[in-house]
């Protein structure tokens, strides 16, 4: 076994993956494997690129046959937005343009801010299909990264690789067959060379949120949809999970509702630091805070 | 041993709690407390006072690798500020170990309405004030925080650990 670490940026934030590779292996094959996979990935889902499918959607309504890996942020999505009437919702794209957060990050809000058009009023899906009714601003990021890190765990596992640590800007998913835990630390949302405590992760996946990085005007990268308004009330949080797309799209849904609604639909940990630095968190969140 | 200095960085622990509570508190006046700290852990108990127009910046301790400048232990504080409603008290725990706050806890006491509502939001789960620890005396595998971790971070922390040394 080889210790391999490597770094790369991608769909916007940096990546560090490091896994356990076996002799026979050939380690820099799957590096590029997986480069390959996240730039079909971003190909085909970044509301930046026209030349996505998410491009061509804001551009014109039709019937678009989606990549197969649309089911399961479709499907999280559905029902984060059934059960958060609204206020999760991948038509968030156009108000998150609206408020200046656009491909060329302009970060001028313009005025006045729209509200999303409802789910059923503008699309329907059935595998594999999105038919669209009129031109819409689709935005995967409430749980688009956290998915692209499980189809990163399920290329290592393809390859019979069982002991990684897969970090995209925060989003992590680690596996260990040894039952070794990783340290994660948290980050202090008001000072980037701090943390307020450590995670030990192990055979799960962790997403955080906080309204202190991508910070324009009055807003942060999450907009309720109902009042076009960044939650203020979440200094940061972060949710551990099996997956980590449901951590991601969790960690969304945690500004719009409380844990002990979520709780009811899913299985998660969490911890969320209020704007006063006070802290509320589950249980078994595995971390030790400060 | 200098005991003052854990004195000092519990204080200002307190400092932040009660800046909190005198905020939640509808805008009081900046609380002026009083405390009494008893350390625990060293076995020691010593007593002293301070107010807290000082800065509410909570430093961690650092000190040589070899040479730690406090004991480890469990520290224990009580801070009581002066509010229109009278006077509050609230209760602050620190844990050190190898110079290194490993947790603290407050314990609202609060003596008056406004305060107690404050203290039934904690009740209502939100329970203790975090502090962040200095990022550059850690080993860790990952950060997690913003949504965004952007190139530019593991630079300035390289700078930073480069002007600390200097």
């Amino acid at each position: 076994m080889n210790e391999v670490s490597f770094d790369f940026k991608a769909i916007g934030t940096s990546w560090n993956i490091k896994f356990a590779c076996p002799e026979q292996k050939d380690s820099e094959q799957l590096i590029s494997i997986i480069k390959d996979r996240i730039a079909v990935f971003e190909q085909n889902y970044s509301r930046f690129r026209e030349d996505s499918f998410v491009g061509q959607i804001a551009q014109k309504e039709g019937v678009y046959e989606l990549p197969a890996d649309a089911e399961n942020m479709l499907g999280l999505y559905r029902k984060l937005y059934d059960i958060s009437h609204g206020k999760v919702t991948p038509l968030i794209g156009e108000v998150l343009v609206a408020a200046g957060y656009d491909k060329d990050y302009s970060l001028q809000p313009k005025s006045p801010i729209p509200t999303p058009p409802l789910w059923d009023e503008v699309m329907s899906y059935n595998t594999p299909f999105l038919t669209v009714t009129k031109p819409v601003q689709l935005d995967f990021g409430g749980l688009g990264k956290g998915y692209i890190v499980d189809i990163v765990a399920e290329l290592f596992k393809g390859h019979d690789i069982h002991d990684y640590l897969i970090n995209a800007g925060g989003d992590i998913a680690q596996s260990s067959v040894g039952g070794s835990t990783s340290k994660v630390g948290l980050e202090d949302p008001s000072d980037a060379t701090k943390i307020i405590g450590i995670a030990e992760l192990l055979n799960k996946s962790i997403a955080g949120s906080s309204g202190n990085r991508r910070k324009w005007a009055q807003y942060h990268h999450i907009i309720d949809p109902t009042n076009t308004k960044s939650p203020e009330h979440i200094a940061a949080l972060w949710v551990v999970a099996d997956s980590t797309m449901l951590a991601d799209g969790l960690a969304t849904a945690l500004f719009f509702m409380t844990p002990e609604e979520l709780l009811k639909e899913f299985d998660f940990e969490y911890c969320i630091v209020a704007a006063d630095r006070t802290v509320k968190r589950s249980d078994n969140f595995p971390a030790v805070l400060y | 041993m200098n005991n003052k200095k854990v004195i000092v960085s519990v204080v200002a622990v307190v400092a932040v709690a009660a800046a909190a509570i005198g905020i939640a508190a509808s805008n009081k006046k900046a609380p002026t407390p009083v405390t009494s700290v008893t350390s625990t852990g060293s076995g020691q108990t010593t007593t002293t006072t301070s107010d807290t127009t000082a800065t509410s910046t909570t430093t961690t301790p650092v000190a040589d690798k070899n040479n730690v400048a406090y004991k480890d232990g469990t520290y224990t504080a009580t801070g009581s500020y002066q509010s229109p409603g009278g006077p509050d008290k609230v209760g602050v725990t620190v844990t050190l170990k190898n110079d290194i706050i490993t947790s603290a806890s407050v314990t609202p006491m609060p003596g008056d309405r406004e305060s107690a509502h404050y203290q039934s939001l904690f009740a209502s789960g939100y329970q203790a004030v975090v502090v962040g620890k200095d990022i550059s005396t850690l080993h860790l595998d990952a950060v997690s925080g913003s949504s965004l971790t952007p190139i530019g971070f593991n630079d300035a922390i390289a700078q930073i650990k480069a002007q600390a040394k200097a």
